[in-house]
């Protein structure tokens, strides 16, 4: 199954679940917007996608809540991009949303056992 | 190859931000569409069809638009704004009455020119001559808050901006007071001697303001907003 973060599911799941790959991922490493976008789709096996209409906003509303920031810098190839890297705010933020996430997932997984029993 | 930024500036419309929030927007968008159609055509597709394909990832640029500036402002305009242009115009403002206060304190003469029919304009020489100094830094802290030319003019000017609005509020009360005929200071005798001290106090230091500001108006790389 994949998930297409933006119009496909516009619903405070598919944000959360986007706020959290893009936290988790900036959590490891800085990245510029595209990378984050192909490292998500690779890291997630395909399951999860951005497209440019669905990172952007996501990446300046997390910058202006302070949770990441961005910074412009020369890439390898030479290229001005913006790199994105997560604050000290943000790494306070993804614990309890990683909790959060494995509390809604073990209650979802609950929930199809007893539906298969 | 394509003109990313010219196709990002193109579609993007987002009139609420700045214009160093819009290039830093335009800047990052087109870096991103330039990477996908590149990494297409590095895949096989020609560049017309990897241009196609990186195009595909904004279905609806309206909609992106009002995403982006939705982002961006919801905190709100007013605090770019008060970041670009009061906090710099009225760091500016404190200078230029500070510098006033001082001379006051330090009983540094004005020079005073006197007029036909007995009107003496009062020049404070040292402060017009720190005007531009404090226009310049009207329009870098508002450069460096990522203000635009408009923001950065405004900061600069700000001083000389408050003068007018004064003038136009004594103007205001002294035309009302005249028209229900409390106070007859505002005779058109007196206009003149009101247009001298409009001079001296709001056009010169104005012109000396925008002057140190000038260098600030050029456009500047991306900033980070």
């Amino acid at each position: 199954m994949k998930i297409r973060i933006g119009k496909q599911i516009p619903s405070k799941i598919a944000r959360g679940s986007a706020e959290l790959a893009i936290l988790s991922l900036l959590s490891k490493q800085a990245f510029y917007g595209f990378e984050i976008a192909r490292r998500i789709e690779e890291e997630s096996g395909g399951a999860l996608r951005f497209n440019l209409a669905s990172l952007y906003p996501m990446l300046y509303e997390l910058e202006k809540r302070g949770w990441i920031k961005g910074r412009w810098e020369t890439n390898r190839a030479g290229r001005d991009r913006r790199y994105y890297s997560i604050t000290a705010q943000g790494r306070r933020r993804l614990a309890p949303l990683r909790r959060e996430w494995r509390f809604f997932f073990a209650a979802l997984e609950r929930l199809a056992e007893v539906s298969r029993a | 190859m394509p003109d990313w930024r010219g196709v990002v500036d193109q579609q993007l419309n987002m009139r609420e931000l700045t214009s160093a929030q819009r290039d830093e927007i335009v800047a990052e968008l087109a870096g991103h569409l330039e990477e996908i159609c590149d990494e297409r055509h590095a895949a096989g597709l020609s560049i017309s069809q990897a241009a196609d394909t990186a195009l595909a990832e904004v279905a609806d640029w309206p909609a992106l638009s009002r995403r982006i500036e939705g982002a961006k402002l919801k905190e709100g305009v007013m605090n770019q704004r008060t970041k670009s242009i009061w906090i710099p115009g009225l760091i500016t403002l404190i200078f230029t009455s500070g510098a006033l206060a001082m001379l006051e304190v330090w009983r540094v003469q004005p020079h005073v020119t006197w007029m036909r029919a007995g009107i003496g304009l009062v020049f404070y020489t040292p402060w017009l001559i720190a005007q531009p100094t404090f226009g310049a830094i009207g329009a870098y802290l508002s450069r460096r808050a990522g203000g635009g030319r408009c923001a950065r003019l405004t900061s600069g000017l700000f001083p000389a901006l408050m003068m007018l609005a004064s003038f136009f509020v004594i103007l205001g009360v002294g035309f009302v007071l005249r028209m229900l005929r409390v106070s007859d200071d505002f005779r058109p005798e007196v206009w003149p001697i009101l247009a001298a001290h409009f001079g001296v106090w709001v056009v010169i230091p104005g012109f000396a303001l925008a002057l140190g500001a000038l260098p600030f108006l050029g456009a500047a790389r991306p900033q980070e907003s």
